[in-house]
């Protein structure tokens, strides 16, 4: 009994706003959570390059300088493998700079013991030889480290080398200025792409969230709809209910006429309200899923025949004529519900049909598929009242009261919940046709 | 008083009809907001039981179109919705109250009442009871006393009485009478009221019959102290 003409959500603003607070906090969370996670990626990702791009370009540098230090231990050694094309062996091994093979562009130094550099080596800059790095390669053998030199970074390799009892270090520098410069860039676009990478993140998160909620927004109108829409429908059988107890008690002296009829109306709201109920229940049951169906060979001609055997005193008392006109052939389906769902169409058929009217159950076989149709000789349907036959508390402004406005909302559930199609027409006799197409079981 | 219900439950309407006409109003039904609109719209009502859930026009829509026709008889809408919402949107749209479904039908009496006393804008009546003189009807009970004594009325005779006392002072015609205590849709002469009128006054005895003035060619008045 929805007034024709509202269009906003029947639950009001209240409820939407409710909803809206929901659905903002749900975004808020989802976005940060989208944010924050790319964050912890990006971190761990950036962390990762930047490490491996800084460790192997400190380990192709210490390879150059490694490999110049060596040859001129050698040399200091006295063990001079004749090696032709090798400079810096031809000519015994000169420190200095070096420009092409091993460790082009470093600067050498070989230090004696007493800290002096060797006869041959010059001094490059006041910080070196590095001392520290020569006393650590005379203990261990070996020692690589970065320093500054003149605000230049370099790194440092030295190497302990014995000539007849005397320990020499060859001290091989080489420059990072270029390494470092590398890294910078790197550091600078890890940076960059970061920040980047987390607005699109944000943005591409609210967008995202903003369409995963559409459905849940409608979900959660519908059902807020569904619940006003249901105490408005159980609201007006209780006022009957209790404005006859009311009258009743009133006058308790009352006529016994006067009191049956007052029985018999809540009586019949009562009835009322228990269909609606149950209705009720069967629908909220269905929108969780909680509705168990079974899946059995149902004989579509047999239960029409049924349903119909079931509904004649209905009939008889609206002067309505049923007839059957049906093939046998099986559906794969539930079959309490599906004798539900023929019950509904023809219960409502009844209703629609004018005195001594007729009412045909037609069982047809299609393809793949059995139909099943229910047909009135009535006034048909409206064509503006057809898109809205299957909504739920729908009635139409000019059907016969009565009615919970669930039937046909039941029957279209059903019928998906059987993967059939359900629609209404009216035939060109005159009348309405509510039509099942359901697939026919093999076999 | 002279009521319209609005409502097109099979059961509610008539039922709301039977029990207001057991307390001596004088009841119109209309089960569609177009039909109530029509009758609405005539002459003598005190009030108008809306129920918002109509098959055609909500009670809403009836309430603003009457409103828009400017007709200021006292609307009481029954609705099965509750929100806040839904009580702003009625009023706003033109009714005095609002009274959600399922109701004591104590309140729904009780409200009628208070929207007919606003309306009528009876100054000097002490709640429910209209006074004039020695006559006293008691709206909640539904009785009348001249000087303290019972007088026992026809559903009629109550309602044209309580049509003069609701209006004390000012003349009323014998179509405003008709209007007011005779339900719709029955041919009557005026010589009927002057007739009523009549028996109105025997029952109400010399005391209460001096209330009730003949105004010789337009109708009758109660005085106004």
């Amino acid at each position: 009994m929805i007034g024709a003409g509202d269009p906003r959500s029947r639950s009001g603003p209240s409820a939407a706003a409710a909803d809206g607070e929901l659905i903002r906090r749900t975004r808020r969370r989802l976005v940060a959570w989208s944010g924050g996670l790319t964050l912890v990626i990006l971190l761990a990702l950036g962390v990762a390059v930047a490490s491996a791009v800084d460790g192997s370009l400190a380990a192709s540098g210490e390879v150059q300088l490694a490999q110049r230090a060596t040859l001129l231990a050698a040399a200091i050694r006295g063990v001079q493998p004749n090696r032709p094309g090798n400079p810096e062996i031809e000519r015994g091994g000169n420190p200095g700079f070096a420009f092409g093979g091993p460790g082009s562009g470093s600067f050498a130094m070989v230090i004696k013991p007493d800290d002096t550099l060797l006869e041959g080596s010059s001094r490059l800059a006041v910080s070196l030889p590095d001392m520290a790095a020569a006393a650590a390669a005379r203990a261990t053998g070996k020692d690589v480290r970065e320093a500054r030199v003149d605000d230049v970074p370099v790194r440092i390799f030295s190497l302990a080398a014995d000539r007849g009892g005397v320990q020499y270090v060859v001290q091989v520098v080489g420059d990072r200025t270029a390494e470092e410069q590398t890294l910078e860039v790197l550091y600078l676009v890890l940076g960059i792409g970061a920040l980047v990478a987390l607005a699109l993140a944000l943005v591409g998160g609210r967008i995202y969230a903003e369409r995963a909620l559409v459905p849940i927004r409608d979900s959660l109108t519908r059902q807020r709809d569904f619940a006003a829409d249901a105490s408005h429908e159980l609201r007006t059988p209780l006022a009957v209910v209790r404005t006859s107890v009311e009258h009743l008690l009133r006058n308790p002296d009352r006529k016994v006429g006067e009191v049956g009829t007052a029985l018999a109306d809540i009586s019949a709201e009562v009835d009322r309200l228990a269909a609606m109920v149950g209705d009720l229940l069967l629908l909220a049951r269905a929108d969780s899923g909680a509705v168990e169906m079974t899946r059995a060979p149902v004989d579509l001609a047999d239960l029409a025949t049924m349903v119909l055997a079931d509904l004649q005193p209905i009939a008889a008392v609206a002067n309505v004529r049923l007839e059957v006109d049906a093939v046998p052939g099986d559906v794969l389906g539930d079959a309490d519900r599906l004798r539900q769902l023929v019950t509904i169409l023809v219960d409502n058929a009844i209703k629609h049909a004018p005195a001594s009217g007729t009412v045909t159950a037609r069982v047809m076989r299609s393809g793949k598929h059995l139909v099943l149709a229910v047909e009135d000789t009535g006034t048909g349907l409206r064509d503006e009242d057809i898109p809205h036959l299957f909504e739920r508390f729908w009635r139409s402004p000019h059907a016969p009261q009565g009615g919970s406005g669930l039937g046909l909302a039941i029957a279209s559930w059903i019928v998906a919940a059987h993967h059939g199609k359900i629609s209404a027409t009216n035939r060109p006799e005159g009348g309405a046709r509510f039509e099942v197409e359901l697939a026919a079981s093999e076999g | 008083m002279h009521l319209l219900i609005v409502e097109d439950d099979p059961r509610l309407g008539p039922l709301l009809v039977r029990m207001l006409s057991e307390d001596r109003h004088v009841v119109e039904l209309a089960a569609t907001g177009q039909d109530g609109l029509e009758m609405a719209a005539l002459d003598g009502l005190d009030a108008v039981i809306l129920d918002v859930g109509l098959p055609d026009l909500s009670g809403f829509e009836v309430a603003r179109r009457l409103r828009a026709k400017r007709s200021s008889v006292a609307i009481l809408m029954l609705t099965a919705r509750d929100s806040i919402r839904d009580r702003v949107d009625g009023l706003d749209a033109g009714a005095d109250d609002y009274l959600v479904k399922p109701f004591a039908f104590e309140e729904l009496a009780a409200r009628l009442r208070a929207l007919v006393r606003r309306k009528a804008n009876a100054i000097g009546q002490d709640g429910s009871m209209l006074r004039n003189g020695p006559i006293v009807l008691d709206e909640i009970r539904r009785s009348v006393t001249v000087a303290g004594k019972a007088v026992s009325l026809s559903p009629r005779e109550f309602s044209l009485l309580e049509c003069l006392l609701r209006h004390p002072g000012a003349v009323l015609s014998r179509d405003q009478l008709l209007d007011a205590a005779w339900p719709y849709g029955v041919a009557v002469t005026p010589n009927t009221v002057d007739a009523y009128v009549h028996l109105l006054r025997e029952k109400l005895g010399p005391e209460g019959a001096a209330r009730i003035r003949t105004e010789r060619g337009i109708g009758y008045r109660m005085p106004d102290e």
